[in-house]
């Protein structure tokens, strides 16, 4: 099921740029989600086949591609850097990283909301592996709630508990609702 | 599949090395901030890992004649006094006040006034000064605005003048010589106001409110509200992030949906479109911010592809510099990027030899090593011809 709702997804979203009018009519997601209203382009940029040759860089070997969200060994990964992008506290509500969190440098730090006691979640730690060896942890996360947490290359991502489309409806673009602690449980044992 | 990149094809390990020995060299000499090293010549090339962290980097590299020299990151490490201390801090409370900060944490929008360099920083929630010259940086107290002030974005009118954009609490401040607050720009009760980034006419101000998807237009000297700008038609902008004016009054809107900068008249009637969607030069991606430079060069930095791309009037791209090499001139997801020509002199002296600068180009970056990124744009004159004085 999921994967037909991903295929006709990405039907729509190759078709839309295909034909160039993504980014002119954007797609709406369901109302009420934080995301509505972004056109799917403005997270998933398309690859160019053709760019233009920079005046003052003349040459004629192929022009670059430059690496969307680039990132090194260890740290968040593209996707988390994607919504770091734009939760910045101007764009989006900020998701701001403590003191000496450089996301280039170090990994496994808290996410924390500065200034904002409304976060209750207060911090949790982001780009860490999830290690199922460990008691603490569930052995195989998702299974409790039946529903799969996605645990980009093993670490715990921005999308392992946020689910970008809001196709879930839950609160806070949540994967699993958070009521009753549910969230928390589908990776963590008491 | 026409989604993102997962993975990067760069040699990661050779760039975890490069940038280990950036972090080390950084904290050997603390800061660039005033910091000798950081006017190492380019001459002779790289000759130890210390030189090839601190070096400038030239951008377009050879055989091209470069344009762009990235001199190092603003940072704030070179405090030239110590922070409070505890005891001091026990005994005058300074943790709210003007305090001295020792860096940056996530720095979104900047502006020069006064030889000084004002920073908005989110993670600190407060505006930084920092000052070139000495590297000293500190918090910047409005007075009258208390806890409950939440900086976003920041801009100078040409009479020395501040803007303050707090997206929270849906108002601008303009502040005055002494920081005291001269007004402030708000929209009717009922309107949605969230104004995330700012650029100052003579007459106008220019307003991003994300909470609108559009830009508002302010009378700078009486705070009325005039109403939205270029807000119908096809060549409206759906998701406006930046905006910025040229010489002649054009307002640049940078609409990060369509990945594109769109150039109207004063009067809103679009005159053109800079850029497409796209990983390639001449493209955006994420297009976070505009500027335009004294000569009519547009600046469009791109939170994912992380660089800053140059355009000249219409749409031609001249050239593009920053990347992710682990270099001085490396970005890290940068948000604003400015022109500034009055810190020329401050910063002739850590320019390389031979270069001979128009002005100065400041990106915010909002992560990495160097949160400030200070590069100068100019040339190096063809071989004989004796360089001139800015
Ligand atoms: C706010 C950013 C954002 C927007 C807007 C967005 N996406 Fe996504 N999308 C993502 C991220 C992040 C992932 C990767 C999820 C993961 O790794 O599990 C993704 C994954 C996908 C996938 C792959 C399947 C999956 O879940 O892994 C498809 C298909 C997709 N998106 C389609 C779309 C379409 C169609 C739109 C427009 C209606 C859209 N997206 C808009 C962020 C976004
Ligand atoms: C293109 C910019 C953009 C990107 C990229 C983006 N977001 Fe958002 N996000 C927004 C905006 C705009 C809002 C709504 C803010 C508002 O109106 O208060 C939002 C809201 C949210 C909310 C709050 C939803 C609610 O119901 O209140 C969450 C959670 C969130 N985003 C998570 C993410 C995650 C996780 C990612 C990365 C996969 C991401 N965002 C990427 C722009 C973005
Ligand atoms: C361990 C799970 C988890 C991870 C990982 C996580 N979040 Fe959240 N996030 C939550 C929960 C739970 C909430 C709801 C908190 C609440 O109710 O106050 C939330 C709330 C949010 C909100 C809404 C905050 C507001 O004030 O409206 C945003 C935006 C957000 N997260 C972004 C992110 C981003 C960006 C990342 C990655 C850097 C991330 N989150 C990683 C669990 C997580
Ligand atoms: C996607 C899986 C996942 C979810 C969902 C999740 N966690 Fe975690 N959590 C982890 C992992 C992995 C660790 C690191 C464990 C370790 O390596 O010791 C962790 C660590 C923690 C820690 C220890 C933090 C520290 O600094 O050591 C706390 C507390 C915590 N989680 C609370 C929560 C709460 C509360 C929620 C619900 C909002 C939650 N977690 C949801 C995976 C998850």
């Amino acid at each position: 099921m999921y994967e037909l709702i991903a295929l006709a997804l990405n039907a729509v979203l190759f078709l839309g740029m295909l034909y160039g009018s993504v980014q002119d009519h954007p797609v709406v997601f369901a109302a009420g989600t934080g995301h509505e209203g972004l056109a799917c382009t403005t997270c998933h940029h398309p690859h160019a086949p053709l760019g233009s040759r920079p005046e003052w860089q003349p040459g004629t070997e192929e022009l670059p591609h430059f690496p969307y969200y680039d990132y090194q060994v260890g740290m968040l990964d593209d996707g988390s850097r994607l919504c770091l992008s734009c939760h910045d506290g101007a764009i989006a509500p900020a998701i701001s990283m403590p003191e000496h969190m450089q996301i280039t440098s170090q990994i496994g730090r808290s996410v924390s909301e500065v200034g904002r006691p409304k976060y209750l979640m207060g911090s949790h730690p982001v780009g860490v592996r999830y290690d199922a060896r460990k008691a603490a942890l569930v052995r195989q996360p998702g299974l409790r709630a039946g529903v799969e947490i996605p645990l980009p290359d093993g670490r715990i991502q921005c999308v392992s508990c946020h689910d970008p489309h809001g196709t879930t409806g839950h609160e806070n673009l949540l994967v699993v609702s958070n009521r009753r602690s549910e969230l928390c449980l589908t990776c963590h044992q008491l | 599949m026409p989604v993102r990149t997962r993975r990067i094809a760069v040699p990661r390990a050779v760039r975890w090395g490069t940038f280990a020995s950036m972090i080390g060299a950084c904290a050997a000499c603390a800061a660039l901030v005033g910091c000798r090293a950081a006017a190492v010549r380019p001459e002779g090339g790289v000759a130890s890992t210390q030189a090839a962290a601190v070096a400038p980097v030239f951008y377009p590299g050879p055989p091209a004649r470069a344009h762009i020299v990235a001199i190092g990151p603003l940072t704030g490490h070179a405090l030239a006094a110590k922070p409070p201390g505890k005891l001091r801090r026990a005994v005058t409370g300074e943790t709210t006040g003007p305090a001295l900060v020792s860096e940056l944490l996530r720095p979104l929008s900047l502006t020069v006034r006064a030889g000084q360099i004002l920073v908005v920083d989110v993670g600190r929630n407060a505006i930084v000064q920092i000052d070139p010259g000495t590297g000293e940086i500190r918090s910047v107290a409005l007075k009258g605005m208390g806890e409950f002030f939440r900086p976003v974005a920041i801009a100078t009118d040409g009479q020395g003048d501040l803007y303050v954009a707090d997206a929270q609490a849906g108002r601008v401040i303009a502040v005055g010589s002494g920081n005291t607050v001269l007004r402030t720009y708000r929209l009717g009760d009922s309107a949605p106001f969230a104004p995330i980034d700012l650029a100052v006419s003579a007459e106008r101000l220019y307003v991003v409110n994300r909470a609108g998807r559009r830009v508002e237009i302010f009378e700078r000297d009486s705070g009325r509200y005039v109403g939205p700008f270029a807000n119908s038609g096809p060549g409206r902008s759906a998701f406006p992030v930046g905006v910025a004016l040229d010489g002649e009054g054009n307002v640049y809107v940078v609409d990060m949906a369509a990945s594109r900068v769109r150039v109207y008249d004063p009067g809103g009637v679009l005159l053109r479109q800079i850029g497409a969607p796209g990983d390639r030069p001449g493209l955006l991606a994420q297009p976070r911010s505009v500027a335009v430079g004294p000569d009519g060069i547009t600046y469009v930095s791109d939170a994912a592809t992380q660089i800053v791309q140059m355009f000249r009037p219409p749409a031609s791209l001249l050239m593009y510099f920053g990347g992710t090499g682990g270099t001085i001139g490396s970005m890290t997801m940068p948000a604003k990027v400015i022109t500034d020509r009055t810190l020329l002199q401050t910063f002739a002296s850590r320019l390389p030899a031979g270069f001979v600068p128009q002005y100065m180009i400041f990106v915010a970056n909002q992560f990495g090593p160097g949160r400030i990124g200070v590069y100068a744009f100019g040339q190096v004159p063809p071989a004989g011809e004796e360089p001139t004085a800015p």
